[in-house]
């Protein structure tokens, strides 16, 4: 039998304990299931969020209710009954999904996997060996809470222009660089220096993290705020601004007086390319290229 | 950074010691979360309040990114905590674990008023009423 350390063993098997109950007594009913001592609850009480940097409101869609957690072991049989009880006297819904075990530490892993760019370049999570690409064409990321894993379509359509585009040697300012992805596919094609600038703190993090585990700590630099915190005022060969409508417009003319070659626009809803467009001719550039996928554009724009 | 939302996940866990099991695990990973992300982040964000029960909302965008924002502890919790219980009662009609004063309730509303959907905090204090008697809580008049 392998050695468990201290640690209790992982139940195989857990009961997923389902209670549906009106909203107003939804408090009550976790709080009673964390009596039996499980690690927490999932709850839905069925109220619209309206999450911080989100694009609108959120409506759940499910009805409400609370999910505990409680391994199939000898201690179940008796908690059952207590359940049972318990949901009859209070009127509540009970129900009952096996669920089995998984390494859930990793399991979410699963969901990225490499992702192959045009000319040999690719995006490679942190945890995976032996990716069949050349190193110096490789951005390695790990995927956590910061925008830019490499799977949304904006992400895909500005390393799609970069890739094509590129520049010799030039000088790179990447505004929003949440994970990093852009700044370091930057540095990978041969940007001399990259100026990532993130105003999100954990973004932050993420982003500087990623910068390491790719060497790339010499050529970029992070600058932990926004535009008006750059403290360099030369010009930019290539400037990255993957953001949303609502920034890139009032950003536009400020950034285009640091542009001296081209600039990458996206985060942009097919609707709202006309207003990005009006501000972009205004300012005395002109879209050379237009990229769609998924109803998001991606402009390149040159002087 | 478009954000699209793909999915709000609620969450109620012990501050300062999130763990991938579950419920944290099965919620995140079928939404394709970085677990160990959430979980070192959420740990440091919560670790001054150690001992309580702190609810959090993870919002997932389209691109499996995600952020967090913890809120006020459970009213439940609250209240066990004012009347120093252990437990709620198994028949709050029939037999009740303790009494609240107005001003435990004022107390308590106050401090849950951010995160209550109440425009006043009579409204808020009748909400946890509702949470009290639930819980076999007698609230004082």
């Amino acid at each position: 039998m392998p050695w468990e350390g201290n640690h209790p063993a992982t139940p195989e098997r857990y009961w997923a304990v389902c209670i549906r109950a009106a909203q107003h007594e939804l408090e009550a009913a976790a709080a009673w299931l964390m009596e039996f001592g499980v690690a927490g609850v999932q709850w839905e009480d069925g109220l619209a969020v309206t999450p911080l940097f989100a694009d609108g409101p959120w409506q759940p869609s499910e009805a409400p209710h609370v999910t505990a957690y409680f391994p199939q072991d000898e201690s179940w049989a008796g908690i059952e009954q207590e359940l049972r009880a318990m949901v009859i006297k209070k009127g509540w819904q009970l129900e009952l999904n096996d669920v089995a075990s998984q390494d859930w530490e990793h399991a979410w892993k699963a969901f990225y996997q490499p992702i192959a760019l045009r000319e040999g370049y690719a995006i490679v999570p942190a945890w995976i060996v032996g990716a069949p690409f050349a190193a110096d064409k490789m951005v390695r990321l790990d995927p956590g809470m910061a925008f830019g894993t490499g799977t949304h379509a904006t992400t895909r359509s500005c390393l799609d222009l970069l890739i094509e585009h590129g520049a010799a040697k030039p000088r790179v300012l990447d505004l929003g660089s949440g994970s990093g992805i852009l700044a370091l596919a930057a540095a990978k094609l041969g940007a001399f220096s990259v100026d990532a600038v993130e105003p999100d703190p954990v973004a932050v993090r993420a982003l500087t993290h990623n910068i390491e585990l790719n060497g790339m700590q010499s050529r970029i630099r992070v600058i932990a705020g926004t535009f008006d915190d750059l403290e360099d005022h030369g010009g930019y060969q290539i400037i990255l601004m993957n953001l949303i409508r609502e920034l890139i417009i009032p950003l536009w003319p400020k950034v285009q007086a640091r542009l001296a070659g081209y600039a990458i626009l996206s985060g942009i809803l097919e609707d709202a390319l006309g207003d990005i467009e009006t501000v972009i001719d205004a300012s005395g550039c002109h879209v050379a290229q237009y990229r769609l996928a998924d109803g998001w554009a991606t402009l390149r724009v040159t002087q | 950074m478009p954000k699209k939302v793909t999915g709000v996940i609620k969450l109620q866990i012990p501050a300062g010691k999130a763990t991938p099991a579950p419920p944290v695990g099965p919620a995140l990973g079928q939404h394709g979360v970085n677990i160990m992300a959430f979980v070192k982040e959420y740990n440091e964000r919560t670790a001054n309040q150690v001992g309580l029960i702190i609810p959090v909302e993870i919002t997932v965008f389209e691109d499996r990114s995600f952020s967090f924002v913890t809120k006020t502890p459970p009213a439940a919790v609250l209240i066990k905590k004012a009347l120093g219980l252990e437990t709620a009662s198994p028949t709050p009609n029939l037999k009740k674990v303790g009494k609240l004063s107005r001003d435990q309730v004022r107390e308590i509303a106050e401090q849950k008023m951010p995160d209550l959907n109440a425009n006043s905090i009579e409204s808020a204090m009748r909400m946890i009423e509702g949470t009290a008697r639930s819980m076999g809580v007698e609230v004082a008049e």
